[in-house]
């Protein structure tokens, strides 16, 4: 049996996009979403991390991994980077409009995030809801 | 986070929202449904491509691939079955209880996922091996067993009509097995009450 990947999330205070804070924001349906979706990631090794459930980004947003779904008539973009062995960290909420990330600054952001958290791991925290 | 238990209080806490839940439900599903299809079709012994599996179907490719996106969420019965059919392996649905649930979709098609399509000869042997066909008053069904082996091994394995025929053969002789077995049972039963 594969190892659960465990997740964290990058804490914020206050900024726009925080990942619990669009969760929580969100509707039922979106949370419900969100569960389900990182529940099947986190049953599957990493050569299934792929479409439809996640993509790995290239070009401005290499190093990044998407988490896609649809919810609240929008696609979903959840991204983040895989932070160790089994473990994957969220770090910006996004969605995509017409092949956009919606802001527009969402894959700068997360970079910088992931560059911070990877210096200091303080900077995340397990993840909120429970999976399994 | 608990992974050791099937589910944890925490979950069930989240899953009390009732529209969370059945979301959540359909949510599980429509994903188990479009990577269980997409790990069929990759599986090391076929190896298809969407529009292989399309073909396999009558469908067309873009059929295939809405089956495997877990946003669509339309399959219908009708479809889950062609599907199981191109694969030529049996479907399995149920509503169980939320404690088995839980349990069971705690994990997805991994890479190494493979089921086979039907073999009448492996379930044959799978029968025999399990004193499926034990002798008694009735047709020998390990007769009827070598019968089948018999025209298995001379069949030409694209004649699908032949197998039908030998796998009907064989499991009528078993049914017919069954209709023997039973008064024996109960003639056993009488003696051993009256005795």
């Amino acid at each position: 049996m594969q190892t659960p990947w465990r997740y964290r999330y990058y804490v914020t205070h206050g900024h726009r996009n925080d990942v619990r804070g669009c969760y929580e924001a969100g509707s039922r349906k979106l949370q419900a979403k969100f569960l389900s979706h990182l529940r099947a990631l986190a049953s599957l090794d990493i050569h299934q991390w792929r479409a439809p459930l996640c993509k790995p980004l290239t070009g401005t947003g290499a190093g990044l991994i998407e988490i896609r779904f649809k919810a609240d008539n929008a696609q979903q973009r959840r991204l983040g980077f895989r932070s160790g062995d089994s473990e994957f960290t969220l770090l910006f909420w996004a969605r995509e409009i017409g092949d956009r990330f919606v802001p527009a600054g969402a894959l700068t952001t997360a970079l910088e995030w992931k560059a911070r958290a990877r210096e200091d791991r303080s900077l995340t925290d397990d993840l909120w809801v429970a999976l399994f | 986070m608990t992974y050791g238990s099937p589910f944890s209080e925490a979950l069930i806490a989240q899953l009390s929202d009732k529209e969370i839940r059945d979301e959540f439900v359909a949510d599980q599903v429509r994903t188990r449904i479009a990577l269980l299809i997409r790990a069929l079709r990759e599986q090391d012994d076929r190896r298809w491509s969407q529009t292989e599996l399309g073909r396999q179907m009558n469908k067309p490719q873009s059929v295939v691939s809405r089956l495997e996106d877990p946003d669509y969420g339309k399959q219908s019965l009708q479809t889950l079955l062609e599907v199981a059919a191109a694969f030529d392996l049996p479907l399995w649905i149920d509503i169980p209880e939320w404690d088995e649930w839980l349990r069971m979709t705690r994990e997805l098609p991994n890479s190494g996922f493979s089921r086979q399509s039907f073999n009448a000869n492996r379930l044959a042997n799978q029968a025999l091996r399990s004193g499926r066909t034990a002798k008694c008053g009735g047709p020998s069904a390990e007769s009827a067993f070598n019968e089948f082996s018999s025209k298995i091994q001379n069949i030409d394995h694209t004649s699908t009509a032949l197998v039908e025929s030998a796998s009907r053969q064989y499991f009528r002789c078993n049914t017919d097995l069954d209709k023997h077995q039973s008064p024996l049972r109960q003639s056993r039963q009488r003696e051993l009450e009256a005795a």
